[in-house]
């Protein structure tokens, strides 16, 4: 029987299928586990399925958040998923999840997508938590709604290169190492940067008449 | 440079959004790739392999010169 053969194969693959729906970060021998599926999907690229079923959907809403069109996020999730298969004998484990690998092709991508079309809005997407956490970083004390109108306006003032950092840190709970290898610099320097962009937002609301708010 | 727009709450798409592109595009994604899976055995060799590739190159150019130089 094959199954013997795929063994250690069969529950790296039973480990994935079990965490597809997760969005936690995962342990190291998940990471591992999911290597694992890497390296035989180098030599054989039908066995990359079970890592596309995981990552379509994360990858998906990961491009809707900032561009805010349906149509359109397919199409840049296809050409992530097409650019993943096309150089996946380049990737190298570096101990971080696969998905880090992914999500640095769909910020390419994204980023790609908003300097070929100027005119295009680039969203971010922000729920009342987001507001919350945000609000505690740079210490505004109002109400929800108040808050709210605050936090979009300070971020409207923000350009696209800072605003990532907040969106990778404070929205979708990412580590310096992950924030620092999406965007090819070090963890040291994604954290400065993350808290100068926190620092800058304390001035801009500082500067503010809240009144208006 | 694209403007930032902020919007608070949005729903997200749901499965049944998601799955339909994702469809969509794999059948795309799938003829597109037809020829990388293809030549992806061989680059993963010309990669990871290259001292293998190395050795088999140096083998033939020794049996070529045998063969040629009659001494085989």
């Amino acid at each position: 029987m094959t199954l013997s053969f795929e063994f250690p194969l069969f529950w790296a693959r039973l480990y994935l299928a079990m965490s597809i729906f997760s969005r936690y970060h995962q342990k190291p021998n998940q990471i591992k586990d999911e290597n694992f599926i890497i390296q035989e999907a180098k030599r054989d690229i039908r066995k990359f399925t079970p890592i596309y079923e995981k990552y379509y959907e994360p990858i998906f809403l990961f491009i809707h958040k900032r561009v805010m069109d349906e149509e359109m996020t397919g199409e840049i999730t296809s050409r992530v998923f097409f650019k993943c298969v096309k150089n996946l004998y380049r990737y190298e484990f570096n101990e971080l999840p696969f998905s880090s690998w992914l999500y640095r092709i769909a910020h390419n991508e994204v980023l790609y997508h908003f300097r070929t079309k100027k005119s295009e809005f680039r969203f971010v997407s922000l729920n009342d938590s987001h507001i919350d956490l945000l609000s505690e970083e740079i210490t505004i004390l109002r109400n929800a709604d108040e808050k709210g109108r605050l936090v979009s306006y300070l971020l409207e003032k923000l350009e696209e290169s800072e605003i990532q950092f907040l969106e990778l840190r404070f929205f979708e709970d990412r580590s310096f190492a992950e924030i620092g290898y999406l965007l090819n610099i070090t963890a040291n320097n994604a954290k400065i940067k993350t808290y100068r962009v926190i620092g800058k937002l304390k001035n801009i609301s500082k500067n503010l008449n809240l009144e208006q708010f | 440079m694209a403007k930032i727009k902020v919007i608070l709450n949005n729903p997200e798409p749901s499965k049944e959004v998601i799955n339909k592109y994702k469809g969509r595009f794999e059948n795309k994604l799938i003829k597109k790739s037809r020829g990388i899976y293809r030549i992806q055995g061989l680059r993963y060799l010309l990669y990871k392999d290259r001292l293998f590739l190395y050795f088999m190159v140096v083998i033939l150019a020794v049996l070529s010169y045998l063969l040629f130089e009659d001494k085989l």
